[in-house]
């Protein structure tokens, strides 16, 4: 009933243009050009339109939207392995994890594919199930050994589960030598690596991190942490002024920050950065981004 | 399973599930141990030997149930006092008591033990007039009307009580007297005497844990802050009601005043508040107050010299761990460990985390040093009392902490944590670097307890530091150092006139070979403690020492060189008024 009335709210556009549109607008990560183009749908949305337009909607922070637009583009290929799979992934997103478990079921009835337990090992993995998460995430990497995302979370895995550091490495790596430059995956093992105080490993993976994906803080963070746990303060200082100047809310940053301004003789400097520390501090609940690897999976709907 | 893996699912599983960040009742940041160095190899000349039954300490401190601890008031424990309280020159002991929640404890009282110059001490409990049963958390020792004898502040859940030292062996209780009656439920915690306005008469720091209620307190497992690696455990300190510490101006009629709203004390809320400790950390010549907050951030309160506090321990980086994270701070010490002239400041936490060490600029700026200075290698432990003490007499002060678990009942299940756990001696290896001795530092040392409190003095006068530890439902262990390192040393006395008499607050400073080192006076430290006043330099081959005195009124006084090995009295205004060899005891 909710599919239907969206589909009657929906004014009338050409579909093939309003598809292309939306598309382009998904893959420039424009959200005005998102907002624009759900303005104008074509007047009977196909199963094509409605999965674009569902991943707009996640886009948009518009969770109830997405998941009436992929449940609408359901009612018109019931069994298609591809929506069903983009269901799972928009529950999943919306916290709807059982749901999300119950698309991915009726996607591995259209395909028994190592994405379908994938996507199992996930839902499973956010309700804090690890070692069902586990089961999935092995199961994925047996049915498809370069599925990388799975590798990765086998990793995860296993420091969550038995704090296996060895084993998590033997994963992180095979990720990495699937997908490289993947600035996800060298952020958390550089993590792993500065937790474990394999500080020059650290540098290397966090290095490499920064060069793949220069506008993420957390990696600018992470650097500026190690910097400073090694004692190069200016290089400290640079890494955590970027990591601020990309997300001025990120209070661990400022923190850093006064403390290296106030060893290196600046307490002006320092004071500024902890008065930014106590505006942000309650907003920054990003804890750990190695227990928190959702956080960074889900920044894409596609789980890409 | 490895201690370090269930640390590592506990933080990690929790990080994910807990709505607010908390894991937990306690602040622990599931820190991973540094490797170790190479050991030095260098010997320690000090070890340090429990002598408590044969120095007659036998009567347990009793603190809550053996073996199981339903609520946090049976945990936290208690704190103890080495001071002189009958002025014969001998350190005497006070070794505060809890109670039990099922009332089976009718003789459990603070215990006041009288040095027998002999490496004994006497029980003078009664004679004193200290029997008090109740649940007693700290202590501050000092001289609050200025008639030459050392006076006790103790704090309780439930009403504080103040005893005036009537010279003549015995105390009187004037809590009523004094204005300190207060209604409610308040857990009085760290306290110390401290001449916040310079008038030279003490005032007082209250510090509150908690606001306790059996009644309205949730059983174990009721919550996430009832549950520590998955297994329920007591609730708290997160999720009880926290109350705001207290300061008091003395009157000087023997009344206190209320001044927590006035001197901008009372405005600093939302912490657990555990031990304070005073002294001019800014160098401004105005004493500063240091409170640990458990699970919440430690405050600083900054001097502002007329007669309020601001609170800036967040802005000079002393509130929270490097990575701004709360921390379980309980126990503090200060000391100059990198010789530099300045206070630094030791804090002590909760397992699968480091004690903080903060370096002090010399204006009240304080820069994290736990990893580099090699503390990160220990993090099996929670952390209680503490000292920064130069324990071989090497010219190094050396970091001292006793250690407890607080959960009983987690050994049976995960035998990985044990309830009774070591002692910990970092010993100072110089360029603000330490090394954890495990077994060297003597069988005192590697003992297991859980230990709260501990306070530092020289009960037997040999010159050097030795230690009281509060054990809970155990006696206290008495800690004898015994020095082989053939270092020399130096005991400072401060007799305050413009001042307060007991010279809380005056910072000492020795210039020795190529080295400075300050020292404070303080009234508490450690946990819940309060530490022997005389203050006790190592002087390592140096056979000459320059003092200089900065009394709490901020005048300096230049003493120039005093002989060493001895106990040097200084008496403010008047230089030095009388240089003594120790009186060492007979041999125990």
């Amino acid at each position: 009933m909710t599919g239907l009335l969206f589909l009657l709210l929906l004014p009338a556009s050409t579909e093939p243009d309003a598809t292309k549109r939306l598309t382009q607008c998904i893959e420039s990560r424009d959200k005005s050009c998102l907002t624009n183009a759900l303005k104008s749908p074509p007047g009977h949305g196909s199963a094509e339109y409605l999965s674009a337009a569902a991943d707009a909607y996640l886009m948009l922070g518009r969770n109830e939207d997405a998941m009436t637009a992929i449940g609408a583009a359901l009612k018109t290929k019931p069994h298609d392995y591809d929506l069903l799979m983009q269901q799972g992934r928009t529950y999943q997103r919306c916290g709807e994890q059982v749901q999300a478990i119950q698309s991915f079921l009726l996607a591995a009835k259209a395909k028994q594919s190592s994405d379908v337990f994938y996507g199992i090992g996930m839902s499973f993995f956010l309700l804090h199930e690890h070692e069902r998460a586990g089961q999935h995430f092995a199961h994925a990497v047996q049915l498809d050994e370069k599925n990388h995302k799975a590798e990765f979370m086998l990793g995860v895995i296993d420091i969550l589960k038995d704090n296996n550091e060895a084993g998590a490495k033997a994963h992180f790596e095979r990720a990495l030598a699937m997908d490289p430059g993947n600035p996800h995956y060298l952020l958390h093992y550089g993590i792993l690596l500065m937790e474990h105080n394999d500080r020059e490993g650290a540098a290397k993976m966090l290095e490499k991190a920064a060069k793949s994906d220069p506008a993420n803080p957390l990696v600018h963070f992470n650097l500026g942490r190690l910097c400073r746990q090694m004692g190069d303060m200016p290089r400290a200082r640079t890494e955590l002024e970027a990591a601020v100047r990309l997300r001025p809310e990120l209070a661990r940053a400022h923190y850093q920050l006064a403390a290296v301004y106030r060893e290196l003789g600046e307490p002006a400097k320092a004071k500024r950065a902890t008065e930014q520390f106590l505006k942000f501090k309650d907003q920054d609940q990003d804890n750990d981004p190695i227990g928190n690897p959702a956080s960074q999976v889900f920044k894409d709907p596609k789980g890409r | 399973m490895s201690r370090r893996s269930l640390t590592r699912r506990a933080l990690l599983a929790a990080l994910m599930a807990a709505p607010a960040g908390h894991s937990q009742g306690v602040a622990s940041r599931g820190l991973h141990t540094t490797p170790r160095s190479k050991p030095s190899g260098l010997p320690f000349g000090s070890r340090l030997t429990d002598i408590s039954a044969a120095a007659g300490l036998t009567k347990a401190a009793i603190c809550g149930a053996v073996d199981r601890k339903d609520y946090i008031i049976e945990v936290v424990g208690c704190g103890v006092a080495m001071f002189d309280y009958d002025n014969d020159g001998w350190i005497d002991l006070l070794v505060l008591s809890g109670s039990r929640l099922d009332k089976t404890s009718s003789d459990a009282t603070n215990r006041l033990y009288r040095n027998n110059r002999d490496g004994t001490f006497t029980d003078v409990t009664v004679e004193a007039g200290l029997v008090r049963h109740g649940w007693a958390t700290g202590v501050t020792v000092g001289d609050y009307n200025n008639d030459g004898y050392e006076d006790l502040f103790i704090t309780y859940w439930g009403q504080n009580v103040l005893y005036r030292n009537n010279g003549n062996g015995t105390f009187t209780d004037v809590t009523k007297e004094a204005g300190f009656v207060r209604p409610g439920q308040d857990w009085g915690s760290g306290c110390t005497w401290v001449d916040y306005d310079r008038d030279g008469y003490l005032d007082l720091f209250v510090a509150n844990y908690a606001v306790f209620d059996p009644a309205r307190t949730p059983k174990a497992g009721a919550s996430a802050n009832c549950n520590w690696k998955g297994i329920p455990v007591n609730c708290g300190p997160r999720g009880l009601p926290t109350t705001r510490p207290r300061l008091y101006h003395n009157n000087r009629d023997g009344t206190f005043t209320d001044v927590g709203e006035r001197s901008g004390v009372a405005g600093a809320t939302g912490s657990y508040g555990l031990t304070a400790v005073t002294a001019d950390l800014d160098n401004d010549g105005w004493p500063d107050i240091y409170m640990a907050g458990d699970s919440t951030p430690s405050f600083f309160f900054r001097n502002r010299k007329d007669g309020t506090f601001r609170e800036e321990a967040i802005l000079r980086g002393i509130a929270l761990s490097e990575d701004g994270k709360e921390q379980a701070g309980m126990g503090v010490a200060f000391g100059d460990y990198n010789l530099d002239g300045n206070t630094d400041v030791l804090k002590t936490h909760f397992s699968d985390d480091t004690p903080a060490l903060y370096v002090n600029d010399g204006k009240g700026n304080f820069s994290e040093a736990s990893i580099r200075a090699g503390l990160g290698v220990e993090t099996r432990y929670v952390s209680w009392g503490a000292g920064i003490v130069d324990l071989d007499n090497n010219g190094l002060p050396d970091l001292f902490i006793v250690t407890g678990s607080i959960y009983p009942e987690l050994e049976r299940t995960l035998p990985q944590y044990p309830f009774r756990t070591p002692r910990l001696v970092f010993r100072n290896l110089g360029g603000g670097r330490f090394e954890e001795l495990i077994g060297e530092a003597g069988t005192g040392v590697s003992a297991a307890h859980s230990s709260r409190g501990c306070a530092f003095g020289d009960f037997d006068n040999d010159g050097d530091v030795d230690v009281l530890v509060w054990n809970m439902n155990e006696p206290p262990s008495l800690l004898r150092n015994d020095v082989s390192s053939g270092g020399h040393w130096l005991k400072v006395r401060l007799v305050g006139v413009q001042t307060n008499r007991s010279a809380i607050g005056s910072t000492v400073t020795v210039r020795y070979g190529d080295r400075v080192q300050a020292q404070e006076v303080t009234a508490q430290a450690s946990f819940l403690s309060s530490n022997d006043k005389r203050l006790h330099f190592g002087l390592g081959p140096s056979t000459s020492a320059e003092v200089t005195v900065r009394w709490t009124n901020g005048n300096t006084e230049r003493i120039g060189k005093v002989s060493v090995d001895c106990l040097v009295t200084i008496r403010e205004g008047h230089g030095v008024a009388g240089t003594q060899p120790m009186m060492r005891a007979k041999s125990v």
